[in-house]
């Protein structure tokens, strides 16, 4: 499906804009623009089961509520990050400190300021960190979306929020998670939106979250180790909600071992903006 | 060779000299003490610190926590133990205040010239958690789950060894308290 609106990121326009400084770009809208949709509020059913440790014993934890937001219609491409770099020097590869990212960031770029052959103006920028992906979100007036916000849009199919009874929805996610990263990855929005009008949510990048690090934290710390452990050792899906979301539990797995300044050849991200109270 | 010659340099480094790349003070961050005086992140740069997370309302880790890094402090020989500082920022600026903390301070017996309380912003909460390796969620009824990570930051504040747990495992850090050892 091709994108029907001019995305203000665009290469073009990107040139047009630059002399003015990203502080040109809107703060956070109020409602759908061409390049973000609204996601309605809705709920996120926690992945597990609460730990046998906790009372009531084995049920169910309460799923998480997520306000409505507005999301990116598609993960951040090559093109735009490179508006960002060329806007924030600090941020460019070389000069980015060490703390916030990792030997490997944009390492697939020509240079600096080229995005060379490995990596084509369409395609979603990888490579790039928690720290650097909050700092680019931030100059566009948005923040990087909250796992629960990231799952809440993940979930849903062509037809529904929830794409889970839809033919074919599962095996689609799970047979992309199967596939090798391509050495070029194609662009963004080649295939098409998901109900909420939101594309490349599953088969072209995983995607940063904000609260990455929390996946796997339960009430207390003195839990986190045989909760985990109950997890992924020997309990593995005795504990799960959804045995079958077998997508879910990889997201947060991988999630769970990243770190901040960490980059990788298959993780993007799009950003996210709040709703203004009155919208929600 | 080479390595002694630039570790004489690092301590050298007069305060005003940049950075190291991967220093922890390279985020910058600018707290509010127990005191309710600012406390910048990098106040202590020039000298070892110990820095954890927290929050006041914490009905067991952290206590469990503070004592580990008491325990920790404790052990240090006096010499160590009069140049150090520790660095304990709040989770939940949200509901911590400033007396709030001095109170902790004082229930646990930590001498303030040491021991310094700080309440940042949530934004700079999340990236000091980041940058520290701790993990941590708010739960539904209030409480902040998070993992225990108790690190030394050398004098440049580059992290020098940290220790994720609970008990007497903490000594582990003993060595990197001091100039000579760990760094």
């Amino acid at each position: 499906m091709k994108l029907c609106a001019p995305r203000p990121w665009a290469p073009i326009a990107v040139l047009a804009i630059l002399g003015a400084g990203l502080c040109m770009l809107p703060a956070a809208a109020a409602r759908d623009t061409p390049d973000r949709v609204r996601i309605p509020a809705g709920e996120v059913r926690p992945l597990y089961r609460r730990p046998p440790s906790r009372r009531p014993r084995g049920e169910p934890a309460p799923p998480t509520r997520v306000d409505a937001f507005l999301m990116d219609r598609l993960p951040v491409t090559n093109a735009d990050f490179l508006a960002f770099v060329k806007a924030r020097p600090e941020w460019r590869r070389g000069a980015a400190k060490g703390l916030f990212v990792d030997p490997d960031y944009l390492a697939h770029w020509a240079g600096p300021l080229t995005l060379g052959d490995a990596a084509a103006p369409d395609a979603p920028v990888v490579r790039v960190s928690w720290f650097a992906a909050r700092a680019y979100c931030a100059a566009r007036g948005g923040r990087l979306p909250t796992e629960a916000e990231w799952e809440r849009a993940a979930a849903a199919g062509q037809k529904g929020p929830d794409g889970r009874g839809e033919p074919g929805w599962r095996e689609t996610i799970l047979g992309w998670y199967a596939k090798p990263t391509p050495a070029r990855l194609p662009p963004v929005g080649q295939r098409p939106a998901n109900f909420h009008g939101v594309h490349d949510l599953h088969g072209l990048v995983w995607e940063w979250v904000e609260d990455f690090g929390a996946t796997l934290v339960t009430a207390d710390a003195r839990e986190a180790g045989d909760t985990a452990s109950l997890r992924f050792c020997a309990g593995g899906a005795a504990d799960a909600t959804d045995p079958e979301d077998y997508a879910g539990f990889m997201r947060s797995a991988m999630r769970s071992a990243l770190k901040a300044r960490h980059t990788t050849a298959s993780l993007g991200f799009r950003c996210v903006a709040d709703l203004e109270e009155a919208s929600r | 060779m080479i390595a002694p010659l630039l570790t004489l340099v690092a301590l050298l480094a007069p305060p005003g000299a940049p950075l190291p790349d991967d220093s922890v003070y390279q985020l910058k961050h600018n707290y509010t003490a127990a005191t309710e005086k600012p406390l910048a992140l990098d106040a202590f740069r020039g000298k070892r610190v110990v820095i954890s997370m927290f929050y006041g309302t914490c009905p067991h880790v952290c206590p469990m926590l503070i004592q580990d890094i008491k325990r920790l402090v404790d052990a240090a020989d006096e010499g160590t133990r009069g140049e150090l500082e520790v660095i304990l920022v709040s989770f939940d600026p949200e509901r911590d205040t400033p007396k709030g903390l001095s109170k902790l301070a004082e229930k646990h017996g930590l001498d303030p010239a040491t021991y310094h309380f700080a309440l940042g912003t949530p934004d700079q909460v999340r990236e000091l958690a980041a940058v520290l390796g701790i993990r941590y969620r708010r739960q539904k009824d209030g409480s902040i789950g998070h993992t225990s990570v108790i690190t030394v930051l050398d004098e440049q504040g580059r992290i020098v060894d940290a220790f994720e747990g609970a008990g007497a495992g903490v000594l582990k850090l003993l060595p990197a308290l001091t100039p000579k050892g760990g760094g």
